[in-house]
Order: C-alpha cells, then structure tokens, then sequence
C-alpha cells in the first residue's frame, strides 16, 4: 500500500505520524517484513555529524555611513571572498586565519552561530558611489542581515578508510596515520548516514527540507563530485559517491551542530550536523530505510600512496569498523569514526522529536537530482 | 582551589615514608593516595596523588624536597575539555595505552587518566582543540 508525501503530513500535522531513526528501522523491518513495516512507519529520520570542508557560508553586512565597497575582507583575521557586491561576502571554512594557523573560517562560523562578537576589517577602492576606503569594526550574527550556509557538498553517501603503510606518521584530512598500518579511520556514519538510506535517491531531491546545524535547511543541488557510477553491494555504494549542496539559515543553527575543527597537518574544516527525513512511501523504501552497518561495505586504501587513486586494500563492513579493529594480512587495526556517531544519534532523535510534534512537514523534491553522473578529473596541459 | 596533582617521590631511607605522609595531612591539609609504593636497594619510591589547595600543595612539595626527597610531579597529563570535544573518535586509535575509549553503545568518548603515559599521541588527533597536556 503506497503513501503520499502529502498523507504523511496529514499524519505529521495531526501529531500522529510514526517515526523511527534509522537505527531503529533495522529491527523493525527485520521483525516485521518491508511491507508491513511500510503500513506502520511514516518516516525515517537519519543523520551524520562530520567535517565537511565544502562548507561556506554567504553573509551581508549592511552598509557603513558613507558606504564602502569591500573587495578585500578579514572576519576574525579570516579572509572573505571580496569579488561580490558591496557589502555581500562568502567565507570559506578551509580559509585559514593569516596570524593563527589553528584557526579559520570554520571557527568564524561556529564562532558566528555561538552568538560571538567577530572582527571586520575591509578595504575598498573608494569610488564615486562608495567613497570610504576601509572599515574596522565588528558584528555578531544578529547585527547583519542575512547569514546562511551554502555548502556545495556535503552528506557524502559513504566514503573510504584510511591507513598508512609508510614509515612516518602521516596527518591527513582522514585524521592522523600512524606508521605501518597501526591504525584505520573511517568517516560514514555507516546505516544512520543520510544517503546510505535512500541510495538511489528516490525521495530526496531539490527542495528536500532537512535538519541543518540544528535549524531548517535544504537541498539546493547536487553536491559537486557527484558520482552515480561507483560499484555497489547490497544495494549501497562502496565508496563515496552522491553528494549534495545544502543551504540553510546560520540565524536559526546551534553551535553545537556546527563545529569548527582544526585537522593537525592538513587545515581547518567544519563539523556539521546533518539529518534528512525519508518518507516511507512504500515496502521498496522501507527496505532501503533498513540497511544496516553489515550491509554497507568500505574500502580501505593506503594515504602513503599519494597519487589521486590508490589501490584498494580491503573491504570491511561497519559492523567490522564499528568494533574498534579490522584485520588485514594476519594483524589487527585499530579504528577510529573521525565523525561523530554520538551527535550523528542526537541529529536523528531530534528531527524525529521535531516531526513527532508536527513542527516540522516533509516535502517533495521540486527536482529529481542525476540518475547518471560521473567525475571529471582535471589534467595537466602546458 | 583545590586540585589534585600526581607525584613520584624518591627516598634514601624507607622509614621517611610515614612521617612524611602524616606531616601532608596535619601541616598541610592534603589528602594523600598512595598509588603504588615500590622498595628496593638504594631505597623506594612512591607514586601518590595529592589532593589539596594549591598554595598548599606547593607548600607541602617544599617541604618534602628540603628532607632531601627527591620529588618529581608526574605534572603532564591529558585534560580534555568536555565542552570543546565533540565524541569524535579521532584519538582513539591513536592512544598507545588505550586511555581513550568509546563506549560502544552511547558512542561517547571516555578518558581514563590512570592509563595515559602522557605520551602526546592524541594531541595532534584532536581536531577541535579539546585535548591538552597540562602541568
Ligand atoms: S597522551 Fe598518549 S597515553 Fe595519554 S591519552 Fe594521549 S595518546 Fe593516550
Ligand atoms: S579527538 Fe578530541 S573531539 Fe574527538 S573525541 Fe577525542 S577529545 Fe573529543
């Protein structure tokens, strides 16, 4: 018996929808069968906490009397895109601050949301219209007009695990890599992750409203690196693959679902809490919903290969990963998540409490996104 | 404020020990915990934990060191800022001692001060500043 998006609101509104994590459909759909867990369950909430250093986000700071037109701008000693119109900007969360290496655009939006006070300086060119020359000053979040993030990709749909076979520690963006293989980090946060759950992309689309950094955001496009084409087992990639853009209001986020981190030896980036509902339209997706960490398999590649594709090891399940050690050639290695399984648990238990009270509705996808896309790679011409 | 502080203490001659551990709580106000307490020829050495005011324990380190006992703070251990640490996962891997764990079923992060070796491994894990070595 197939639902409609528009039932399941119905049901949302009235404060009588089923709701159940991702976690907990596993045992649901394993108990009961696709099909009557499909009768039973309106929507399937997911979620992910993890870096995302594809993550950035727009800001407009109002004008200045006189005005100015900011072509070169540090927030928090952060630089800021200086190529919009006056007064809008896009900080980057990879920009790293020029006095303080352990500090960048991550923490200027973490810092943001945290309801800080920040910096602002800007330089202009001062022109007929705009004739003031530069500004210091400095804002928080409620002082300017719009804040949201615009992050061109995020919520990968699995990803690999790191390891390092060389003889020196290795500091990558997959966290620190002991030598001769000691240690292994994986970042999908495996059967809760958004993706791994609708794998096909059959529900989630342009327009999908989502739980972002702990207010409402959505899905503005396909993230960049979209790839449909890599191999599957179970029905999930092995390996990253579909991506999505979100975009969402900082004004309504929570700093505690919006982190900046600062990865030893590879730069800053920013952790972001991540849950998209799925609704649950029929027994196929149901299914879907139920996918479990021993169905979802990740390769295991060597960083000390520093060429852009690096052999595969192994595959391991996140059962296996989750336990704390994987084996590979008759020794054990040790794990470690990198994302947050504890806050990826508290994302998915908070937009079920928000759907629960009917505080928030699900939508249809304005847009379908590509059932077929593969990545480019760039070469080297002279 | 009142801290807590670990330390090795070196003696010459054994019968040191009481009187020294008596003279912590009755001059200084210190709650001494002896962790482990080891003899051998050239004499023995002791590894407490004293629990007092600052002022105090600095005080009571001075006093200790002018009976000609060599003491050495066990100073450097791993402090992890509860409000900063976001349960990542990242330095437990990388923990020789397995003094960082993750609870498998609250996927929550946990510290055991006892095992750390003060080796410095999971400082450069930690992406968000939560991790430090403290004196
Ligand atoms: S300092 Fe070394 S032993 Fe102590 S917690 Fe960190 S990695 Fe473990
Ligand atoms: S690496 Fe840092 S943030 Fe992550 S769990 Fe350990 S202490 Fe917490």
């Amino acid at each position: 018996m197939a639902k409609t998006v528009s039932e399941i609101n119905e049901r949302i509104r009235s404060g009588k929808a089923v709701v159940y994590t991702a976690e907990e459909m596993v045992d649901i759909v394993r108990d009961k069968g696709a099909e009557k867990a499909a009768e039973e369950v309106d929507v399937v909430t997911t979620g992910t906490f993890g870096a995302m250093c594809s993550s950035g986000a727009f800001l407009n700071f109002g004008h200045s009397d006189p005005p100015l037109r900011m072509t070169n701008i540090r927030v928090n000693g952060v630089e800021a895109y200086g190529g919009l119109a006056a007064v809008d900007t896009y900080i980057g969360a990879t920009q790293v601050s020029e006095s303080d290496r352990t500090y960048g655009g991550g923490f200027v939006i973490e810092d943001l949301i945290a309801g800080k006070r920040v910096s602002l300086e800007a330089w202009g060119p001062g022109t007929d219209c705009y004739v003031r020359k530069n500004i210091k000053t400095s804002f928080t979040l409620d002082e300017i007009n719009e804040a949201y993030l615009f992050n061109p990709r995020n919520s990968y749909q699995n990803y690999g695990v790191a390891t390092n076979n060389s003889d020196r520690t290795l500091h990558t963006y997959m966290g620190k890599l002991l030598p001769r293989m000691k240690n292994a980090n994986y970042s999908s946060a495996g059967e809760l992750s958004p993706l791994l759950n609708d794998p096909h992309l059959e529900t989630i689309g342009v327009g999908t409203r989502i739980f972002l950094g702990g207010g409402e955001g959505f899905v503005s496009w396909q993230g960049t690196q979209f790839n449909t084409t890599v191999p599957e087992r179970n029905g999930v990639p092995v390996g990253g693959s579909r991506t999505l853009a979100l975009i969402g209001d900082m004004k309504q986020m929570s700093h505690r679902f919006v982190r900046g981190l600062d990865i030893y030896g590879y730069g800053i980036s920013l952790a972001i809490g991540i849950g998209i509902p799925i609704p649950v339209l029929n027994a196929d997706i149901a299914r879907h919903t139920a996918v479990s960490d021993a169905d979802i398999y990740a390769n295991l590649t060597d960083y000390s290969v520093t060429s852009r594709s690096r052999p595969t090891l192994a595959q391991y399940t996140y059962e296996q990963l989750k336990s704390g050690t994987i084996e590979y050639d008759g020794h054990s290695i040790r794990t470690s998540p990198l994302s947050s399984y504890r806050n990826a648990r508290i994302v998915a238990n908070t937009l079920k409490d928000w759907i629960e009270h009917g505080e928030f509705l699900l939508t249809e996808p304005v847009k379908k996104l590509p059932e077929e896309s593969s990545v480019k790679t760039l070469e080297i011409r002279e | 404020m009142s801290m807590e502080r670990k330390y090795k203490f070196q003696f010459n001659e054994l019968e040191m020990q009481s009187s020294v551990t008596y003279t912590l709580v009755s001059r200084f106000d210190i709650e001494p915990n002896i962790l482990k307490a080891e003899m051998d020829d050239s004499g023995g050495v002791l590894i407490l934990k004293l629990k007092g005011e600052e002022e105090n324990l600095e005080k009571a380190i001075d006093h200790v060191r002018s009976l000609g006992i060599s003491v050495m703070e066990l100073s450097k251990h791993i402090t992890r800022d509860h409000d900063r640490c976001i349960d990542c996962g990242s330095c437990v891997a990388v923990c020789p001692s397995k003094a960082f764990t993750i609870d498998r079923e609250s996927w929550e992060v946990h510290l055991n001060f006892e095992k750390c070796v003060a080796c410095g491994s999971c400082l450069t894990s930690c992406p968000t500043h939560a991790i430090s070595l403290t004196i």
